[in-house]
């Protein structure tokens, strides 16, 4: 980056920058992909992310995780970009997230019954990925990326998404509960299914 | 995993509640030991989280990859050097 005319203590700080924050770029494109769902407008919200970061490096903390710093000031451009562009990106909130995981627990528990293990250790299921993440909505694709993905603890995917921690929980919960249906459908499909029904009538099945 | 000796419904209610909050380490330390021992006592629920844990597992794994598209490391670059220098 052209860093003519700055300061001289600019232009180490600078050379920091890019080599750090540009380390960042497969998973920050990655992100970008999650919220955007579309190529070419993930690479624009990344070079969109890394002009805001370039301005506003001087408010990150030496020694803090530049990765998530990039993926809240790519996370903030995009909620920006949309609502200029659509006005409109809310989505229902489920507020109960115990809710959402008893029912994935229980969709898994009726599969059982019905027919047996089964297993999604013994086929592609990247297809199925595929296909599952195309069915959820950007703040549910964000959310699995950053907790499930990148490894990111509750609290700072709620950071990078600026979000309550509990909307995390519930977006995360939901979004799992979603793809476990579409991966539970794909590998009944797939024939995927042990030999070994389930009892009808399990006192411990939630 | 033991053989199941029929804890209380209540208690594998508590456990599956639990379930992403255990896998994703998020419950403290003597819920983790709880859920645990749960698990080792109740098939069922053993099996819902060893599926769970699988799952996520496909996930991490599967999800999709990005390339990098070749020149844009030098587009964003070439943004930054527009910008000029940094007010920092």
């Amino acid at each position: 980056m052209a860093v003519a005319g700055a300061g001289c203590t600019d232009v180490p700080r600078d050379a920091v920058f890019e080599a750090a924050a540009l380390a960042c770029l497969p998973e920050l494109l990655r992100f970008a992909r999650a919220l955007t769902h579309d190529d070419d407008a993930a690479a624009d919200l990344v070079q969109e992310t890394y002009v805001r970061a370039y301005h506003g490096y001087a408010t990150f903390l030496p020694g803090a995780d530049m990765r998530r710093w990039l993926f809240t000031i790519c996370h903030h451009a995009w909620v920006r970009l949309v609502h200029r562009e659509r006005r409109v990106i809310l989505t229902p909130e489920g507020e109960s997230a115990e809710l959402e995981t008893l029912a994935a627990v229980h969709d898994h528990a009726d599969s059982r019954r019905s027919g047996g293990e089964i297993s999604l250790d013994t086929l592609d299921l990247g297809p199925a990925i595929d296909r599952a993440l195309a069915t959820l909505t950007p703040d549910a694709r964000s959310v699995v990326l950053l907790v499930d993905v990148e490894g990111l603890s509750y609290e700072h995917a709620a950071e990078v998404l600026e979000v309550p921690v509990g909307t995390v929980r519930s977006r995360l919960f939901r979004a799992r509960r979603l793809l476990q249906a579409q991966l539970l459908s794909f590998a009944r499909d797939a024939g995927l299914v042990g030999d070994r029904p389930l009892p009808t009538n399990d006192p411990r099945t939630p | 995993m033991t053989t199941p000796s029929h804890p209380a419904a209540a208690e594998c209610q508590e456990a599956v509640r639990r379930l992403w909050d255990y896998l994703d380490a998020e419950v403290d330390p003597a819920q983790h030991a709880g859920i645990t021992a749960h698990l080792q006592r109740c098939a069922d629920c053993a099996a819902h989280f060893a599926f769970a844990r699988q799952m996520l597992a496909v996930v991490r794994h599967r999800w999709p990859q990005v390339a990098v598209p070749q020149d844009l490391t030098a587009r964003i670059r070439a943004r930054l050097a527009e910008e000029g220098p940094r007010v920092a």
